[in-house]
């Protein structure tokens, strides 16, 4: 393996490497949709059009043209809550991961007075908006190991106060809010003994209609439109194949990912 | 004030406002001093001793928030005490506010806005002077309906009224322009009104926002709106002009006053706190940071920075609040600002923090929509604050403007009848009245000046040859005698048949070397778009694109956009 750092995905732990060799692929599917490859071409997920989150958002905005707002994302959300394909959750700590299509990848200790700021906001009590999640659905693959500093806390604590020991699944990926995730756990973490029960943290879950997940698509482009105001170049560190990828598939579904 | 610009001295005009071109005086900056004593709290004065508040800790929005941690931690409610442990228990505060009725949802019509006093986001914004990268960015957000989180309001009942008047009072009683200093502070073009009693804040007919709404409200048929300001926005500042901006340029698609969503804060005798000044900084800074994580951004951890310095003793203000309540959060932010206040700049930049003319993102704007400063607003800079009092000689160099002349060409809402846009006007200044005054009460469209004809033409004839201006140019009395002539630039990409996106990728606006006109010594302006990226090989300047043909596609643009100004060059 090459030692140059662009044959990398950029990693949010400092110190691990993800070859580019493992990135995934794009395929658009006839009839619309789009298919998840691996890079033999393993299809590791399909969305058709249905399951396509932006497709639904798409025929929303077009069903509210009469009402300019510019909040329109806030409204879809409200429609996503009483269609019951989104909802407020205040989800363990331990269960909540950083999704693979999050454009914030900066390790959270790259930069340790920005990252302080944002921990002593948690300390504080001071966050105000909550996550945004979509549930994993890996059907509970995905398992945090206890060499994890938030499980390991967790499990600590469930064995201090004589609680049940959570199975440590990963149930939901945070498609907004990864540094205040980072922040909150390391937060928290140290400070195990004044824990009243089991952290949890303010998220808005949203899924696909069809599917337990919000399309991978979908995820990055509400990440970015998240982001975009106050960082200009999140995307910069996306690995070129995949924000190229990710481009690729956003114009043949005729969606403007102007932020990509 | 603490910190290195303490010993320094604060530089003899003080600059926080939202609005690019306008100085906020060094005497009416705010000093905070915490009281302690029978009823502890802290008083915010004037330098010259006028108190513009005094809150007790009691009645701080801070210590209710505080106090609701208290409960829930003491709470019998296990789920209670989670959340008291929570990082998110701001929001389970708002929550909770509104679940009492202290804090309420709702959609407000975009002209009762504006921004509140504290809020820490100052960036300047001037709708014809968009020229920063996150802002613009902010405008795509809200074209393209991906805005999120509704902002924070607070009730500007008449209490905040009246401390608002009591700022321009000062203001005035220095010899600045009242008014000016308001529209600085919370960027929509206000006045004052009222007595003690019944104080309020009121949009002028200047303001573009509420000349919009009027205008809309005209075509319509509908009531007119008194442009009373009833909300100061804690959290939302950017986004709302973003807003602005995009729905003054779209007035005829208008089905409604365009609102905009937002949390109330409610205000008044009946609430049982005050939003009072740390209370807001407080919020507006929490708000910023979880968001976006703004505060971890060098950039606007020293505009907020910038902002607060100009408050002395807030953040002594801020350590004592945190200590008395007992609150991580606050002293810790206090202790942030004090190091950033020691690390950062030393000196408080007297310039706005605007980019270069080379450093326009047009962004999701389009082309109409970038504009650079005006010479009116740069000129202003230059000379600093104006006085109410302008010299005598400068009065009388002012040209003559016409009925159809006398209003900014900038953001145009016209009329279906008219021929002619009609145009709003950026808040001008005082002493420019009279001759606006008398222009319109003469109600005869007077000649325009050829001086400023040639000015034009020699601009075009030098830098855009063979190119003859047509019509969409309006002449705008600016300061002094300074004339601003500008293209209708929306009308002139309706004529070429291209549409603002069409152009945003290609041009930017730059400056160009000065203009000898006819043997006369002129300081002239020409702003013009330019190619992106390309530079005379010669001399390293950007290229100014042809004005008949785009350089990437090589489609025929005409008329094209520009501003021109000038004035002697012996002034």
């Amino acid at each position: 393996m090459s030692a140059d750092p662009s044959d990398y995905v950029p990693s949010r732990r400092p110190g691990i490497h993800i070859p580019v060799e493992i990135l995934p692929t794009f395929k658009v599917e006839e009839g619309g949709g789009y298919a998840v490859c691996s890079p033999d071409g393993t299809v590791i997920a399909r969305y058709p059009p249905e399951n396509v989150l932006l497709v639904e958002f798409a025929g929303f905005l077009k069903r509210q043209e009469s009402d300019d707002t510019a909040w329109m994302l806030e409204r879809f959300i409200r429609h996503l809550k009483a269609k019951n394909l989104a909802w407020d959750e205040e989800v363990p700590i331990h269960e909540l991961a950083v999704h693979p299509f999050h454009v914030r990848y900066a390790p959270p200790d790259e930069d340790a007075r920005r990252f302080s700021s944002l921990v002593k906001l948690a300390k504080g009590r001071l966050l105000s908006n909550p996550l945004i999640v979509t549930p994993s659905g890996t059907g509970g693959l995905l398992v945090a190991t206890e060499d994890d500093e938030v499980y390991s806390a967790v499990l600590e604590f469930c064995r201090r106060k004589g609680l049940r020991r959570p199975d440590g699944r990963i149930e939901y990926f945070v498609i907004d809010g990864f540094r205040r995730l980072a922040a909150a756990s390391e937060a928290f973490s140290s400070d195990l003994g004044s824990w009243k029960g089991v952290p949890t943290i303010p998220s808005i879950v949203i899924r696909g209609r069809k599917g337990v997940s919000a399309d991978v698509l979908s995820a990055a482009f509400l990440s970015l439109v998240l982001n975009v105001s106050g960082a200009p170049d999140l995307t910069e560190r996306l690995p070129p194949s995949l924000r190229d990828g990710l481009r690729q598939l956003a114009k043949v579904l005729g969606i403007q990912l102007d932020w990509l | 004030m603490n910190g290195s610009n303490s010993e320094g001295g604060l530089p003899e005009l003080l600059l926080l406002p939202r609005r690019p071109g306008i100085r906020i005086p060094r005497e009416v900056r705010l000093i905070f001093e915490w009281e302690e004593g029978k009823e502890e709290g802290y008083v915010v004065r004037f330098p010259d001793g006028t108190v513009f508040s005094r809150d007790p800790l009691k009645r701080l929005f801070w210590k209710h928030y505080t106090e609701f941690l208290k409960r829930l931690e003491k709470s019998e409610d296990e789920s209670e005490k989670e959340v008291g442990d929570s990082g998110w228990a701001l929001r389970h505060y708002l929550r909770h506010l509104q679940r009492i009725g202290l804090v309420k949802e709702e959609e407000v019509e975009i002209h009762e806005l504006a921004a509140h006093m504290f809020n820490v986001r100052h960036m300047p914004i001037g709708l014809n002077n968009i020229d920063d990268a996150a802002f613009n960015r902010l405008v795509g957000l809200a074209r393209d309906g991906m805005l999120l989180y509704p902002l924070i309001v607070v009730e500007l009942d008449p209490d905040m009224a009246k401390k608002l008047k009591l700022l321009a009072e000062v203001a005035k009683k220095y010899g600045y322009n009242p008014d000016e200093v308001l529209t600085g502070v919370l960027w929509r073009i206000v006045r004052a009104e009222g007595d003690k009693k019944e104080a309020k804040i009121v949009a002028t007919e200047d303001d573009e926002v509420y000349s919009a709404v009027l205008e809309f409200c005209r075509r319509k048929g509908k009531g007119r709106p008194d442009g009373t300001i009833k909300y100061l926005i804690i959290d939302g500042y950017q986004r709302y002009v973003a807003y602005c901006y995009l729905k003054l340029k779209e007035l005829d698609s208008w089905k409604a006053v365009p609102k905009v969503p937002v949390y109330v804060i409610r205000s008044g005798p009946n609430v049982p706190f005050v939003m009072d000044p740390l209370s807001v900084i407080l919020l507006s800074l929490k708000a910023n940071e979880s968001q976006r994580d703004l505060f971890t951004d060098e950039r606007d951890l020293e505009a907020f920075t910038r902002f607060l310095r100009h408050f002395e003793g807030v953040l002594e203000a801020l350590e004592k609040l945190g200590a008395k309540l007992n609150h991580i959060g606050i002293a810790s932010t206090g202790r942030v600002i004090r190091a950033q206040l020691s690390e950062g700049p030393s000196v408080v930049s007297e310039e706005s923090p605007t980019l270069s003319q080379l450093e326009y993102q047009i962004g999701y704007i389009g082309a109409e929509a970038v504009q650079p400063p005006t010479v009116e607003e740069k000129e202003r800079e230059e000379r600093g604050w104006m006085r109410r009092e302008e010299p005598a000689i400068k009065e009388a160099a002012r040209p003559v403007v016409s009925e159809t002349q006398k209003i900014a060409p900038t953001l145009s809402y016209a009329p279906a009848q008219q021929q002619t846009p009609v145009q709003m006007p950026m808040s001008p200044p005082a002493s420019a009245q009279p001759i606006r005054e008398e222009a319109q009460r003469s109600g005869q469209p007077q000649p325009v000046q050829l001086d400023e004809i040639s000015v034009l033409s020699a601009a075009l004839n030098q830098y855009f040859a063979r190119h003859s201006p047509q019509a969409h140019y309006y002449v705008f009395q600016g300061k002094g005698i300074d004339v601003r002539l500008e293209y209708n630039l929306k009308k002139a990409l309706e004529s070429s048949g291209l549409s603002g996106r069409s152009l945003e990728i290609d041009i930017r606006y730059t400056n160009i070397p000065d203009l000898p006109v006819k043997g006369m010594q002129l300081r002239a302006r020409v702003y013009v778009p330019v190619a992106w990226d390309k530079y005379c090989p010669s001399c390293g300047h950007l290229i100014v694109l042809s004005p008949m043909r785009c350089v990437f596609c090589g489609e025929v643009i005409s008329p094209l956009p520009y501003v021109v100004s000038y004035r002697p060059a012996s002034t």
